[in-house]
C-alpha cells in the first residue's frame, strides 16, 4: 500500500543500495541455473536465450518481495550478475560439443582455464569502450533500453506501466501462438506470389525484431538497405545473370525437387552472401576503431584519470585494473593453449594466444556495435572466424582450435552482454563500477556450470549429437562438419577479403558504422530485416508526427514490452516443449 | 548537389562491390554445382523411398527397408543400396517398382558423390585467385565509386552540419540548451537543499520536475553529438560529451533515488549532476575559445 503524502522520508537511512550480496547472491543462483537450463536448450534447439529480463523479473520478486529492501539500482545489478553468468551457455554449448561429436579426446580442465580466461578477457577489453559507445555513440542496444524500462517500471506511472504491459502482452501472444503451432514464422508474401525463394519478399512475425527497430529509427535505415541489396540484387542478379549454377546445368535429375531453396540457402546465403557479410563485418568494425580514435583515446584517457582519483571516489573502473586482467587473462589463455596441445611447441602456443586475445577484441567490439545498432549479435559467426583462425594457427588441430574457439566465444558474448547491461545501467543512473567489478566478481562462475551440464548430457557416450533424436545439438554438429571442411582445406577467403575491403571503404562515410549494419544486414536471412525495418519506417513516421517527446512517453514502454513478450514467451514455449518431449 | 553525387556515386559502389564481391570462383562455382546435384538427388531419393514406405503400408507389408519402425537406412548412398540389396522380399508390383525406383536413385547418388569427391576441396588461395580473376575488375571499379562517394558525403556533411544557420528548423544552440538544462537543475537542487523534512509529496514533486528536465532540454542536448562533433571534432565532441552524460547518468540516478524514497542519494545524485554541467559549460567555453 502507498504511503500518504504527508509522510515524512527518512533523512539518514542506510546507503542507497547498489552494489550488495543480496543482489550478487540472487544473481548468481538465477544465473547458475539458466545457464544449466538453457545449455540443455542450446544442445537441444540450437538457440539460447538471453537472461536480463528474467533475472530484472525474479530480482524484483526477490529483492523487494521477499527482503523487502532493494533498490532499482540493485536489481540492476542482480540481473548484470546473471546475465553476465548465463554468458557461458551460449559459448560453450555452440562449440564444446563439437569435440565430443568428432570423437576428440582432450583436457577437460584446459577447456575451462581458456572459457574462464576468455570470460574474463571479453569484460576487461569491452569496458575501456563503455564511454565510446554509450556516451558519444550513444548506440541504442534496444535490449538494453526494454530492460532499463522494465528496472523503472516501479516509478514510471501507471500509464507507461499500462502500455509496457500492453506491449507486452501483444508481443506474448502472438509468440504463444507461433510456438503452439497456430500461427507461422513468417508471413511468406513471395511463395504466395509464386515467387521463387530467392525472390525474398517474406516478413518474420518477430515483434521483437519490430520492437528493436521501433527503438532504433533512423539510424537502423543502412541495416535495412543492405537487406534490400542483398536479397532484391545481388541474389535475382546472381541467378538470372548465371553467377551461380544454373537449372539448365542440372542434367540427370528432377531439379523441382528443391532446387530453389538449395540455390537460395546453400549458395546464394551460405557461400556468397553470408560469408561477405562476414567481411563487411571486420572490415566496418576495424574501420569504425580507425575513424573514432579520438574519441577511443579520450574515453581511455578517462579512465587512466580515474585511476588517479583519490578514495576511488571515481565511478570508472581503474585502468591498472583493466591492464591487470588484460596480462591476467592472457596469461591464463596461453596455460590454457598450453594445456590444449602441449605438442605444439611454445612459440606456436604464444601465437595462439595472442591471436585469440586480438581476435576477441576485435569480434567483441562488433558483436557490441551491432547489438547496439539493431540488437541483433552475429557471434556464432565471429566465432567461426574465430575457429578458422585458432585451426589454421595450431597447423589443422581440432583439439586447440576449438578449445580456444570456446574462449573466444564467451569472450564476445561477455562484450555484449556487459554493454548491453551498461547501458541499462546508464538509463537507471547506476555506476558503472559498481556494475562492472558485479560482473567480473561472477563472469567464471557459467563457465564450470555449463561444462558440467555438458559433461552430464553426454554421459558414457552418445548424448548428443547428430543421430541423437532428443538432444541433437544442432550448432555443435554444425561446428564439427565445418571443423571437417576446413580440415579438407576449405574457407571462403575470397568473400572474407573482398568483405573486408568493402568494409573498410564504407568507413569513410560519415554515419558511423555503416559497414557494421550492411554486413550484418547480408550475415541474416532477408525477413527478420524487413520486421526490423517496418519498425524503424514506423519509428520515422512517428518521430515526424508526433514528435520526441512522445517517443520516450509512449513508443519506448510498447516497443519495451515487446521485446520482454517475446523473450518471456519462448522461454514459456521452450520450457513447454521440454516438458512434453 | 555535392552530397547527391556522393550518394549516387557510392550506391553504385556498394551495389558493384557487394555484386561482384559475391561473384564465385570458375573451380569453386563447378564444385558447387556438382555438389548441388548430389543435394537434390539425394532429394530424389528420399522423395522415393518416402513414397515406397507409404506404398509398403498401404500394401499391409511388415516394416523394413527403413520404413516404419525399422532401423533407419544409415551410412553413404552405396551402403544403403548394399543394405537393400542383401535383402528380398516378394511383394506386388507397385511396391516391387517403386523399391526398383529407391534403388536406382541411390544409383544416382553414388553416380554425383564421385563427381562430388572427384572434384576435391577449393582451397582458400585458390578461391581468392579464382575470384580475383573473375571478378577482380568489377569489384576494383566498384570499390573505387565507393570510396569516392563515401567522401564526398563525408566532406559534403560536415560542410553542411557547420555552416547550417543556428535559426534553420531543427537545429539547436548547444549552448544555450546547455544554460537551460544547466539552470533547471541548479534550481531543483536549491529547491531540495531547502527542504529540511522532504515528504512523499515532495518526492513525487522533484520526480515530476525532473522528469520534465529529462526529457525535454536533456534529452535533445544528448541527441546534438553529430552536429558537436561536426562543430567541434571528435575530440571536442568527447571533452563535451564525458561530462555530459555523466550528468545525464546522475539525474537518471536522482530519478530512481526519488522512487525509492533514498533522499541523501537523490540530493547527492542532483549536486553530482549540476557540477558535471558546470564542467561541461567550462569545456564548452574552452572550445568556443579556441575556435
Amino acid at each position: 500500500m502507498a504511503e500518504p503524502a504527508s509522510t515524512p522520508l527518512p533523512l539518514n537511512p542506510p546507503p542507497y543500495r547498489e552494489l550488495t550480496w543480496a543482489a550478487v547472491i540472487c544473481g548468481v543462483a538465477i544465473g547458475a541455473v539458466m545457464t544449466a537450463a538453457f545449455t540443455y536448450v542450446a544442445l537441444k534447439l540450437g538457440f539460447t536465450l538471453s537472461g536480463s529480463t528474467v533475472a530484472a523479473i525474479l530480482g524484483f520478486a526477490v529483492l523487494r518481495g521477499v527482503l523487502r529492501k532493494g533498490s532499482i539500482i540493485e536489481n540492476n545489478i542482480n540481473q548484470t550478475v546473471a546475465s553476465g553468468v548465463n554468458t557461458a551457455s551460449a559459448g560453450v554449448a555452440f562449440t564444446l560439443p563439437a569435440l565430443f561429436i568428432m570423437g576428440e579426446s582432450f583436457n577437460v580442465w584446459s577447456v575451462i582455464l581458456a572459457a574462464t580466461a576468455g570470460a574474463f578477457l571479453g569484460m576487461v577489453v569491452i569496458i575501456p569502450l563503455r564511454k565510446q559507445m554509450i556516451e558519444f555513440e550513444r548506440l541504442r542496444f534496444p535490449s538494453g533500453i526494454a530492460v532499463a524500462s522494465l528496472l523503472k517500471s516501479p516509478g514510471a506511472g501507471a500509464r507507461q506501466a499500462k502500455l509496457l504491459v500492453g506491449g507486452f502482452a501483444v508481443s506474448g501472444a502472438i509468440h504463444l501462438a507461433m510456438g503452439t503451432g497456430f500461427l507461422g514464422e513468417e508471413l511468406n508474401f513471395g511463395a504466395w506470389m509464386g515467387l521463387p525463394s530467392w525472390v525474398s519478399l517474406s516478413v518474420a512475425i518477430s515483434f521483437a525484431s519490430l520492437g528493436a527497430g521501433l527503438l532504433s529509427g533512423r539510424g537502423g535505415l543502412p541495416f535495412v538497405f543492405g537487406g534490400m541489396l542483398a536479397w532484391w540484387l545481388i541474389a535475382p542478379v546472381a541467378v538470372v545473370a548465371g553467377l551461380v549454377p544454373a537449372v539448365s546445368e542440372m542434367t540427370g535429375i528432377n531439379v523441382h525437387l528443391g532446387y530453389d531453396d538449395w540455390v537460395t540457402w546453400d549458395v546464394l546465403y551460405g557461400q556468397m552472401l553470408r560469408p561477405l557479410g562476414i567481411g563487411i563485418l571486420i572490415g566496418g568494425a576495424l574501420s569504425g576503431v580507425v575513424a573514432s580514435f579520438p574519441a577511443l583515446k579520450s574515453a581511455i584517457s578517462s579512465l587512466s584519470k580515474a585511476s588517479k582519483t583519490a578514495g576511488g571516489g571515481s565511478d570508472e573502473l581503474p585502468v591498472s585494473v583493466l591492464s591487470g586482467g588484460i596480462v591476467l587473462a592472457f596469461a591464463v589463455l596461453l596455460g590454457a593453449a598450453m594445456m590444449a596441445d602441449p605438442g605444439l611447441g611454445f612459440g606456436r602456443q604464444l601465437l595462439i594466444a595472442v591471436v585469440g586475445t586480438v581476435w576477441l577484441a576485435l569480434a567483441g567490439l562488433i558483436v557490441a556495435q551491432a547489438t547496439g545498432m539493431t540488437d541483433i549479435s552475429p557471434m556464432s559467426g565471429m566465432s567461426l572466424i574465430g575457429v578458422t583462425l585458432m585451426f589454421f594457427l595450431s597447423g589443422g588441430n581440432v583439439v586447440p582450435a576449438i578449445i580456444l574457439g570456446v574462449a573466444v566465444c564467451i569472450g564476445i558474448g561477455q562484450c555484449a552482454d556487459m554493454m548491453g547491461d551498461l547501458k541499462s545501467g546508464h538509463l537507471i543512473g547506476a555506476k558503472p563500477k559498481k556494475q562492472q567489478l558485479a560482473q567480473l566478481m561472477v563472469c567464471w562462475v557459467g563457465v564450470p556450470v555449463a561444462v558440467g551440464t555438458i559433461l552430464l548430457l553426454w554421459g558414457d557416450g552418445g548424448g548428443f549429437g547428430p543421430g541423437n533424436v532428443e538432444l541433437s545439438a544442432p550448432q555443435g554438429t554444425a561446428l564439427a562438419a565445418i571443423m571437417e571442411s576446413l580440415q579438407a582445406g576449405a574457407a571462403p577467403l575470397d568473400k572474407y577479403v573482398a568483405g573486408g575491403a568493402v568494409g573498410l571503404a564504407l568507413g569513410l562515410h560519415p554515419v558511423g558504422g555503416l559497414g557494421v549494419l550492411i554486413g550484418l544486414a547480408m550475415y541474416l536471412p532477408f525477413n527478420i530485416t524487413v520486421t526490423y525495418g517496418i519498425g524503424c519506417a514506423f519509428n520515422l513516421w512517428l518521430v515526424k508526427t508526433r514528435g520526441d517527446r512522445w517517443i520516450g512517453d509512449t513508443l519506448v514502454p510498447v516497443a519495451a514490452g515487446f521485446i520482454i513478450g517475446e523473450a518471456l514467451t519462448s522461454l514459456g514455449v521452450v520450457l513447454y516443449q521440454l516438458a512434453v518431449a | 548537389m555535392n552530397k547527391n553525387i556522393g550518394l549516387i556515386l557510392l550506391t553504385i559502389g556498394i551495389g558493384l562491390t557487394a555484386g561482384f564481391g559475391a561473384v564465385l570462383s570458375p573451380g569453386f562455382r563447378k564444385a558447387t554445382l556438382a555438389s548441388g546435384q548430389a543435394t537434390m538427388a539425394a532429394a530424389a531419393a528420399d522423395a522415393l523411398h518416402v513414397e515406397y514406405c507409404a506404398l509398403r503400408k498401404e500394401s499391409r507389408l511388415e516394416d523394413a527397408d527403413g520404413c516404419g519402425d525399422s532401423p533407419p537406412l544409415v551410412g553413404t548412398s552405396a551402403e544403403k543400396l548394399s543394405t537393400l540389396e542383401q535383402r528380398r522380399e516378394i511383394m506386388l508390383v507397385g511396391v516391387s517398382q517403386a523399391r526398383v525406383a529407391y534403388q536406382i536413385a541411390l544409383k544416382k547418388c553414388i553416380t554425383f558423390d564421385a563427381a562430388v569427391t572427384s572434384m576435391g576441396t577449393q582451397g582458400p588461395g585458390v578461391r581468392l585467385s579464382g575470384w580475383f580473376g573473375a571478378g577482380g575488375a568489377g569489384f576494383g571499379l566498384g570499390l573505387f565509386f565507393l570510396v569516392s562517394g563515401a567522401w564526398i558525403c563525408r566532406k559534403a556533411a560536415g560542410a553542411a552540419l557547420v555552416d547550417e544557420g543556428e535559426d534553420s528548423p531543427g537545429v539547436i544552440d548547444f549552448g544555450a540548451l546547455l544554460g537551460e538544462v544547466a539552470e533547471a537543475t541548479a534550481v531543483l537542487r536549491d529547491e531540495m537543499v531547502a527542504l529540511d523534512a522532504p515528504t512523499e509529496a515532495d518526492a513525487d514533486q522533484f520526480q515530476a520536475q525532473l522528469e520534465e528536465i529529462q526529457k525535454d532540454t536533456l534529452a535533445r542536448l544528448c541527441a546534438s553529438g553529430p552536429r558537436v562533433q561536426a562543430r567541434y571534432g571528435l575530440h571536442g565532441m568527447a571533452a563535451l560529451f564525458s561530462p555530459l552524460s555523466g550528468a545525464e547518468r546522475r539525474l537518471n540516478r536522482a530519478w530512481a533515488a526519488l522512487v525509492d524514497r533514498h533522499w541523501p542519494e537523490a540530493l547527492e545524485s542532483v549536486e553530482g549532476a549540476v557540477s558535471e554541467l558546470t564542467e561541461t559549460r567550462a569545456a564548452l567555453k574552452a572550445l568556443q575559445g579556441g575556435e
